[in-house]
């Protein structure tokens, strides 16, 4: 039991980590990006590829696949970032679906459908850290770590140039703001802190294939935003971690297995309903810092 | 000097000249305004002159510099500012934040953009503005709290704190008593006195005429001329475009 | 508003209260009558079909074995989690059954994502991993406590590489889907012929091969390899070869030997083209075929994979013998027992594991005849 709790721990360090990281370009900036997965499922790739052929373990995966993340997110932005919404959504569903083509098709890199194993787990300067309680500490280390930065991105200048740009992005032109750049350096730090979050789930579950880009996951990272409340930075977490007890919820019910996809589904579309009736501004505003 | 030149500026929208072959000039330190009946398409001269709207054709020559197809946020910072029609603040940001994204320090190097750079040097300026159009108590206020005529000075406020030299204001007086409007006139008049160089769309002619020193007249998206109030107020040709067609 | 808040706050703490009561009773692991194990198939989703087939076959297999006598006098009894054929949810589902459960022996997954998902959890809590359906190359090395009773893809590319050398084929092109199933067929496929190949590869979402078939005419091989996902996939295949005139020999992987439909549709094509499929199928046996008859009473329709039925039975099979023998909480014991499994007579025959927990079933060629397939000798 205790060891559920710890790995169920451990993945909700990972999520709330790249549901903050969506909440920087989605939620803050505003971007409708429909294909955040991808980063996350980059950096997976990127660690599991770096450590099964080139031996290199969980921290300087998590750098690389940070910086890896950054160049992809820095072409796509550069490259997308002029359309306006609807475009850029159908546009980021298209990449999406183009990194699922490309780690189902790209045999030598990824191994294709049938997936990378043996992927070590977290080990440090030669330190196996296999207990569970190690590795949520180790993970909180890290995430905090990550957490703080974007805490800080949040309540720096260029956070409010964000809140600005998705509230009225010519009126930020219009104070003499490079938005374009802007927005992509926004895109480029979301998808650094979700390839590190990917690097993390992959040195955890030590199994990788193309599911991980599945596109039906970015409706949950925006069913958490959406609770939490867009661009509001505890929301996120909080809104993670209700998301996650909610799931939970029908298997320690005692629902029979036939009905706990279901009842769990139900549960969300409950959640998500009484967010958007009550409190659209997401559940926690209470937690919303006044703005600096 | 010419602080500002427009020649030959041309746009049309599906055929529809919305601006053509339009062609003035702006003082340094003056007050320039800028008339013309509904659809005689001052707003669009506007956004072609600050490059918010792409021009098909035409020079616009800004102290000096051809600005060809400089982005528009590039503009600002050369110097050349200006306000919105509709009132384009940002509700969810406070109006300390709306001011704040304006003040020039933040144009600063990007690495400041992410460390909390000392904004005390900014508050002070904004606090002085705020006290100028009499808003202080609603500093942190949501822009959103605002109402249409104290919103419209904030955005003018907004607009002043970002050091432009040239400021363009589109309608500054529609929508606000007149107690507001005197603020505005104020404001226009000391940001003279401070070398700045102002152009004004307006249709409330008391006020325009009453602080201009030359005035630009549009018609159907042309030049019809320019010249001192008096003069124009009683020139046959404007009375025309106004009454008549 | 605040009421209302109130109340759903009432309501959300009187679940996870509810919750919480059962997880501190679960419903009983090894308790003195009965032995738990779990179970991961995919309930829903893409592999719903063989999740819910494998079910009901090893649900039927156990409830028959509980009538009878159970196990020792003890009933079996399984707790099943959906899988949804994503390694994701198999490790999730893993994580539940290990160590809330606490089960020592999972039946599952059926998709091979679900068994390499769940293995690493598995391993790590010394708990027995038997799949009887999952037949990705990747097993293979998947832990030393996981065991399948399903030969992996490799033995099937393997038997039609053989083939296709011994037919004097020089060129083959192969029509492959990029999914893993079909990949690791294609993978054992070029390690085992030894002449050219000609690959032309799709994606599941698309069904237009049309293109891909002009070209591998155009490189006149002796010989085609379909390496279809689905029954589906292969119809339309043969469908567009016989557009456009394909009179090659045809060679496919194990789907065109479950496709009903296509076989009797393209009869005289395929006859003519003298195709040859690899299958694992097991001999005519009594067993089976009665048990596939209690099937059909019980769920109304027959088990869509005969083959796959089999390994299940076998695999349920294989561990009442192996749990009727040893301490149910000891899977060191449990697993040395399956490694040195040496008579067991299941379906398939005689059944064993290799060192890596593979079983010992191997496929085999059949070539139709017009309206059925006939094994073909070695």
């Amino acid at each position: 039991m205790l060891e559920y709790l710890l790995s169920l721990l451990i993945l909700t360090t990972i999520w709330t980590l790249l549901t903050q990281s969506y909440n920087l370009s989605f939620g803050l900036t505003g971007l409708f990006n429909l294909g955040h997965i991808i980063f996350y499922g980059i950096g997976a790739y990127t660690a599991a590829i770096l450590n099964t052929d080139y031996g290199l373990q969980i921290l300087p995966n998590l750098i690389i696949a940070a910086v890896v993340c950054g160049i992809v997110a820095a072409i796509f932005g550069l490259l997308t970032l002029r359309l306006s919404g609807h475009y850029l959504a159908i546009a980021t569903l298209g990449a999406a679906m183009i990194a699922i083509v490309v780690a189902t098709n790209w045999m030598d890199l990824t191994n294709g459908p049938l997936g990378i194993r043996g992927i070590d787990g977290p080990i440090l300067f030669d330190l196996q850290i296999t207990e569970s309680w190690q590795i949520l500490l180790l993970f909180l280390v890290i995430a905090g770590l990550c957490q703080w930065t974007l805490y800080k991105i949040f309540h720096s200048p260029f956070g409010r140039l964000q809140r600005a740009i998705q509230d009225d992005e010519i009126a930020a032109r219009a104070v003499g703001k490079n938005t374009f750049l802007s927005k992509t350096w926004s895109l480029v730090l979301s998808s650094a802190f979700a390839g590190i979050a990917g690097a993390m789930y992959t040195h955890y579950r030590l199994f990788l294939d193309p599911t991980i880009f599945a596109l039906p996951e970015i409706i949950f990272l925006i069913l958490m935003i959406i609770v939490g409340g867009r661009g509001n930075f505890w929301g996120a977490i909080l809104g993670t971690i209700l998301v996650v007890i909610i799931g939970e919820i029908p298997r320690f019910f005692g629902f029979p297995d036939s009905i706990i996809g279901a009842s769990r589904n139900i549960l969300f579309a409950a959640l998500l309903i009484t967010t958007m009736f009550y409190r659209p501004k997401g559940l926690f505003t209470l937690f919303a810092k006044k703005a600096t | 000097m010419n602080f500002l030149e427009i020649h030959s500026l041309s746009k049309a929208f599906d055929g529809l000249h919305a601006v053509e072959n339009l062609h003035f000039t702006v003082k340094k330190n003056t007050i320039t305004g800028l008339i013309g009946p509904n659809g005689a398409g001052k707003t669009t001269a506007f956004n072609l002159i600050t490059h918010f709207l792409p021009k098909d054709s035409g020079k616009v020559v800004y102290a000096g510099e051809n600005l060809k197809k400089l982005p528009a946020y590039k503009v600002v910072q050369r110097g050349m500012a200006r306000t919105f029609q509709q009132i384009r603040l940002w509700p969810n940001l406070t109006v300390r934040e709306n001011l704040l994204l304006a003040c020039s320090r933040e144009y600063d190097s990007w690495w400041k953009s992410f460390t909390h750079t000392n904004e005390a040097h900014q508050d002070t300026q904004i606090d002085e503005m705020l006290d100028k159009v009499n808003l202080r108590k609603y500093k942190n206020h949501l822009a959103s709290d605002l109402s249409y005529g104290q919103s419209k000075l904030i955005e003018i406020a907004r607009t002043i704190l970002t050091d432009a030299e040239l400021i363009l204001l589109d309608e500054p007086a529609s929508g606000i008593n007149p107690t507001l409007l005197r603020t505005v006139e104020d404001l226009i008049f000391e940001l003279k006195k401070q070398g700045k160089t102002i152009l004004v769309i307006e249709h409330n002619m008391p006020f325009l005429m009453g602080i201009s020193d030359e005035v630009v007249v549009m018609e159907n998206g042309r030049f019809l001329m320019q010249d001192k109030p008096e003069k124009v107020q009683s020139d046959p040709r404007v009375l025309e475009a106004y009454l008549g067609g | 508003m605040t009421k209302k808040f109130i109340a759903y706050g009432l309501g959300l703490c009187t679940l996870i209260l509810t919750g919480c009561q059962n997880v501190a009773n679960p419903s009983g692991n090894n308790a003195e009558d009965t032995i738990t194990i779990g179970g991961i198939v995919p309930l829903t989703g893409d592999g719903a079909v063989y999740g819910v087939m494998t079910q009901n076959v090893a649900n039927l297999r156990v409830e028959e074995i509980n009538e009878s006598g159970g196990i020792n006098g003890k009933k079996l009894e399984i707790i099943w989690e959906d899988g949804k054929c994503t390694p994701k949810d198999a490790s999730l589902a893993a994580q539940k059954l290990v160590n809330i459960d606490k089960v020592n022996i999972i039946f599952g997954g059926t998709c091979s994502g679900e068994t390499l998902g769940a293995a690493p959890i598995t391993e790590k809590a010394n708990v027995i991993l038997f799949s009887s359906v999952s037949t990705s190359p990747e097993v293979t090395n998947a832990g030393d406590f996981v065991f399948r009773t399903a030969p992996s893809d490799s033995s099937q590319g393997k038997v039609l590489g053989n083939y296709a050398n011994k037919s004097g084929f020089n060129t083959v092109a192969l029509l492959s889907e990029q999914t893993d199933y079909a990949v690791g067929v294609a993978g054992a496929f070029k390690d085992n012929f030894d002449g050219e190949i000609i690959e032309e590869t799709y994606l599941s979402t698309e069904s237009d091969f049309k293109t891909r078939i002009t070209k591998i005419k155009a490189s006149d091989p002796d010989a085609l390899f379909l390496n279809p996902q689905t029954p589906p996939k292969f119809e339309i295949m043969l469908k567009q070869l016989q557009e456009q005139g394909w009179d090659k020999p045809i060679i496919s992987n194990e789907i065109s030997t479950g496709n009903i439909d296509a076989r009797t549709k393209y009869a005289d094509f395929l006859k003519e083209r003298g195709l040859v499929a690899a299958n694992f199928v097991a001999p005519d046996n009594s067993e089976l075929t009665q048990f596939v008859e209690r099937y059909e009473a019980k769920f109304g329709n027959k088990p869509e994979y005969i083959n796959y039925t089999a390994s299940t039975l076998d695999g349920v099979g294989i561990l009442k013998r192996v749990l009727e023998n040893t301490d149910s909480e000891n899977t060191e014991a449990i697993r040395d027992t399956l490694y040195a499994l040496q008579d067991y007579e299941g379906v398939f025959g005689t059944l064993a594991f290799d060192q890596n927990g593979d079983v010992n079933i191997t496929h085999s060629l059949f070539r139709f005849n017009g309206e059925d397939f006939e094994r073909l000798e070695e």
